[in-house]
């Protein structure tokens, strides 16, 4: 049996001692299209950067496709959220792109021409060709999740965790990025999407991932898309272990 | 003394400037980055915190070399490697502090930075006074530079070496330094080196900074590590060119503030070349300020202009359109024309005049006509007002009698994309909320 491409075990993550994220267990299938979704402060992106190895685990851990992160980072692509970087940034549309090529080529290594056509027709896909030489501040942010989009494309991924790819986008982009989700699927590739919006949940994933702090539930969307499920995720307010993180915080940090 | 001498004078100015070079170049390069990563006061913190480790490595230098050597205010290059060694303890240990201090407790970034450097700063000032004591040590080079106590190559020779050391790790480690810059949490998914990157920054900033201490001094370097930087991030948008204009930029200055000293000594105005670099650095950013194509108050101030023009045209082209009607039908006044929008007539005149030219409108003896490309135009920009207040009343809700004003002001701004969304939106109509046709 080949190893699952993202496999999470008894995870918990913790800022500031508290954990956020607890007792994690998901083995997720190739091919999969995974909506993750859950209300706001549920440890959504916290989970993505778990995956990522950019944090460091209370306890538990991840593998892709059988192997700690460090060793499969050619594997997953990763697309945080819009607002993570300075889009001032004095750099070029598509020399943000070809920063998609860097993990492929060594130290002391610069792209070469066939990074440079990957790069081009994956902002090709995103339909931003025109805009290649603009600088990224004169972009509107549907513009700018494009571009953010087609670097990760460019790094030719077989598994990838975006970060709200959705929010804040206007209505081209949000096609644009359905038919792109799509085509990825058909290609095989594993995709996990931090979503927000239920109402096109359902009709954009295969799977879902629902979560709060903990996970509710995780199957295919006709099977877990049910109003008692999603009230499990939204409704409540989770008091017990609210509280329960509050106190391992200040025992822990000697605070009170 | 020859003519020539007095312009420059091979013997004496060709070190200096090449050190002003050097260190201009150098400190133009690094900067650059980390004013791009929002972390230019760094340069400032660590040229304050490397005191201690300098007068360290004196003391530390006068304990175990003889002294006698001693010929210039870091001595002999024995003591430099000391005083090298100890200044780049001292900036690596405070850059690490700063971090150390914001990760693991509540201080922020600003703060800590403001608390680690005058404490090292303030232990540099009083062990410079133990050393000054038994050395003679010019306490003032510290802090202003003194570019014209360099006499020979050996004194420019760490600069030279750091230098080399700068321009290679930037052609070998761009594209880590590019990605580590503008994106931290991508370059780590990536699996790229981030903390070797920034710790071989760092020790670069430090190294430079050091070298380039005795030429300009712990306060001056900062004006060289920030201001060709923010004069090439004014000029351009990539990442590139703003390291190279920011290294050109640096030696620039560094040149010209140089020859400027030589120049204002053969008239008799003895002034100091550091800081005379530093005074160029500053105008070449007054320049890129007011100057810079895109960016510059001028192009902005010009740009705004421009735009307030293209209104009153557009206005004063709606204005002949309420009033007299499509091409041929009546004409309009002047005076009717600016009376409608509340202008005195005077402030159309120039707007009539480019319309006219541009044969948007023309003028017969019985007034202003709108021409076929006017009417065409204002059609354009009423079509927009009448579709942004139908807008505004079926799907903002707004009353009728509230929107002609917020309608006035956005028709100018309207892109033909915008133009085609609202008609699909409201279903192409052919009359406003007032009852008047939608052109």
């Amino acid at each position: 049996m080949t190893a699952s491409p993202i496999e999470i075990h008894d995870l918990t993550v913790s800022y500031d001692q508290k954990p956020v994220l607890w007792n994690i267990d998901i083995e997720i299938p190739e091919g999969a299209l995974v909506g993750i979704i859950g209300p706001n402060g549920a440890g959504k992106s916290t989970l993505l950067k778990s995956v990522m190895g950019l944090l460091d685990l209370s306890s538990g851990w991840v593998k892709i496709y059988g192997e700690p992160i460090e060793r499969q980072r050619a594997t997953v692509g990763y697309i945080p959220q819009r607002e993570e970087v300075d889009w001032d940034f004095p750099i070029t549309v598509s020399d943000l792109v070809l920063m998609g090529r860097y993990g492929h080529l060594g130290l002391l290594r610069r792209p070469a021409a066939a990074d440079r056509e990957i790069a081009a027709q994956a902002l090709e896909k995103v339909g931003m060709t025109a805009f290649a030489d603009r600088q990224i501040s004169n972009l509107s942010g549907g513009q700018q999740q494009r571009i953010f989009l087609a670097r990760a494309l460019a790094q030719e991924s077989r598994v990838y965790l975006m970060d709200e790819p959705f929010a804040g986008v206007d209505a081209t982009t949000e096609k644009t990025i359905v038919k792109l989700l799509e085509q990825m699927r058909s290609e095989k590739r594993t995709l996990l999407v931090v979503h927000h919006d239920l109402q096109t949940a359902s009709e954009y994933f295969d799977h879902l991932l629902l979560l709060n702090r903990r996970l509710v539930a995780f199957g295919p969307t006709g099977e877990v898309f049910t109003e008692d499920l999603l009230r499990k995720t939204y409704g409540g307010h989770l008091t017990v272990l609210s509280q329960a993180g509050e106190a391992i915080r200040q025992s822990k940090s000697g605070k009170k | 003394m020859t003519a020539a001498e007095l312009w420059f004078d091979w013997d004496i100015d060709t070190w200096p400037l090449l050190m002003a070079l050097l260190v201009g170049m150098s400190c133009g390069l690094l900067g650059a980055v980390f004013l791009v990563r929002h972390t230019a006061l760094l340069g400032d913190a660590v040229s304050h915190s490397v005191l201690p480790g300098i007068a360290g490595g004196l003391l530390l230098a006068g304990i175990v070399l003889d002294r006698n050597e001693e010929e210039h205010v870091f001595g002999t290059s024995a003591t430099m490697l000391f005083i090298l060694a100890g200044a780049l303890v001292a900036g690596l240990a405070s850059t690490m502090l700063i971090e150390a201090l914001h990760r693991h407790s509540r201080i922020k970034p600003d703060t800590a930075l403001g608390a680690v450097f005058p404490a090292f700063f303030a232990i540099g000032v009083i062990l410079i006074r133990l050393a000054a004591r038994d050395a003679h040590f010019d306490q003032d080079c510290v802090f202003y530079g003194s570019l014209e106590v360099i006499g020979e190559f050996s004194q420019v020779m760490p600069t030279l070496l750091c230098s080399i050391l700068v321009i290679l790790f930037f052609l070998g480690f761009y594209k880590e330094i590019l990605i580590t810059s503008f994106d931290r949490q991508l370059s780590g998914t990536l699996g790229l080196p981030v903390g070797l990157v920034n710790l071989l920054l760092t020790s670069l900033l430090v190294l430079a900074i050091v070298v380039a201490f005795e030429a300009v001094g712990a306060i001056l370097v900062i004006a060289l590590l920030i201001i060709p930087a923010a004069t090439a991030q004014l000029l351009s948008y990539r990442f590139n060119r703003v390291l190279i204009l920011s290294a050109l930029f640096g030696l620039s200055a560094a040149f010209l503030g140089s020859w400027m000293t030589i120049l204002l000594e053969a008239v008799n105005f003895e002034t100091a070349r550091a800081p005379t670099v530093a005074v160029v650095a500053g105008l070449q950013f007054l320049l890129a300020l007011v100057f810079s194509p895109e960016q510059g108050l001028l192009a902005q101030a010009l740009r705004k202009r421009a735009l307030e023009s293209r209104i009153l045209e557009e206005n004063l082209l709606g204005s002949v359109y309420r009033l007299g009607g499509t091409p041929r039908a009546e004409a309009v006044t002047l005076e009717e024309a600016a009376a409608r929008l509340g202008y005195p007539p005077e402030k159309l005149a120039a707007a009539l005049r480019r319309c006219r030219i541009r044969g948007e409108l023309t003028v017969e003896s019985e007034g202003i006509l709108l021409t076929e490309e006017g009417s065409e135009k204002v059609g354009g920009i009423i079509r927009g007002h009448r579709l942004w207040e139908s807008y505004m009343i079926h799907e903002m809700g707004a009353a009728s009698d509230h929107v002609h004003d917020a309608a006035d002001h956005i028709e100018h701004h309207l892109q033909p994309a915008l133009v085609k969304e609202l008609e699909k939106l409201l279903g192409n109509p052919d009359l406003d909320p007032h009852g008047s046709e939608i052109p």
